[in-house]
């Protein structure tokens, strides 16, 4: 799809802004378990959902402004370190999933979501230096495949649903 | 080109199936390495740094600053359980990882860069000098 670039530059603020008031809406759910980072991610709903209809620069551009912005409201340096590093990642990965076009959203939202706790487990890694922290990441992955399904089904259903003229 | 509907579902099987089995490896692999020894001491480190150790044996409350003097957090030992309190983070989730009590068990604040872990053996590291640490520290 072509835009002209007003259009475009709209959309992707509205975008961001919605990637920012998803994540602000998750942070009021309290967290289900004691292990930090097991959440929906239901930010990555729009990411993804930019990626399928503005493509891969676009994508890249809203998650990186929303993880920018947040961190400016809410975060600090470390945590922009974690949300840095897994937002590139997960874009990274889910970009090139997309392009190939042998997955749906679905696979596309898992191996994102997956690829996100991968990058924070290592950022951690490298910050504490404690081997131990590894041993988060089958509790981690299983979350991360359970909440990729569901934002990749919500996901699909969006990216079909939602027209953008 | 787009795929027929049959592969890319089977494609999205894969991913998934892929990532459990990854979960699974790992978690074979933390059940091989996995605390099965009571711990003896609770060992803090700050920033990487160790700035105390106290043995599982006596029950303690202490309160933990940052190396500018900010409270961050207390640490407690309590019936040979350690555990932390009062943290001034926001998400608390270093609160809620305890109590530890087994050796390698830890926890972890994040945002203070602060772990708590269990020790099999005592390391013959100065209690006293850093008691006098967070003595200093306290002022």
């Amino acid at each position: 799809m072509k835009f002209s670039k007003t259009k475009q530059i709209s959309y992707l603020a509205m975008f961001t802004l919605v990637a920012l008031g998803l994540s602000y809406l998750e942070s009021l759910i309290p967290p289900l378990t004691a292990v930090p980072g097991i959440k929906i991610g239901l930010a990555n709903l729009a990411v993804i959902f930019v990626l399928y209809k503005f493509g891969v620069k676009s994508s890249f551009i809203v998650s990186l402004t929303r993880v920018f912005i947040s961190f400016l409201l809410f975060g600090s340096v470390l945590s922009l370190a974690y949300s840095f590093s897994g937002a590139i990642f997960s874009i990274t990965v889910m970009s090139v999933m997309k392009k190939s076009e042998k997955f749906s959203e679905i696979g596309v939202s898992v191996a994102g979501a997956t690829a996100h706790n991968i990058a924070q487990i290592l950022v951690a890694l490298l910050i504490f230096s404690v081997s131990e922290i590894l041993l988060y990441l089958p509790v981690l992955m299983i979350s991360a495949v359970i909440s990729g399904i569901f934002i990749g089904v919500v996901g699909a259903v969006t990216v079909r649903r939602i027209k953008i003229k | 080109m787009k795929q027929s509907n049959k592969t890319v579902i089977r494609n999205d099987i894969i991913v998934i199936v892929t990532a459990l089995v990854i979960a699974l490896v790992f978690f074979v692999f933390s059940l091989i390495f996995s605390p099965k020894a009571d711990g003896e001491t609770a060992v803090i480190s700050l920033e990487g740094e160790i700035i105390g150790e106290y043995s599982l044996s006596e029950d303690i409350s202490l309160p933990i600053y940052d190396k500018s003097g900010e409270f961050l957090l207390t640490f407690n030992v309590k019936d040979g359980k350690a555990y932390v309190t009062d943290s001034v983070c926001n998400d608390h989730s270093c609160e809620r990882m305890g109590p530890i009590s087994r050796s390698g068990e830890s926890i972890i604040c994040l945002v203070s860069r602060l772990t708590v872990t269990i020790e099999g053996k005592s390391q013959d590291i100065d209690a006293v000098a850093h008691i006098s640490w967070e003595v200093k520290k306290r002022k």
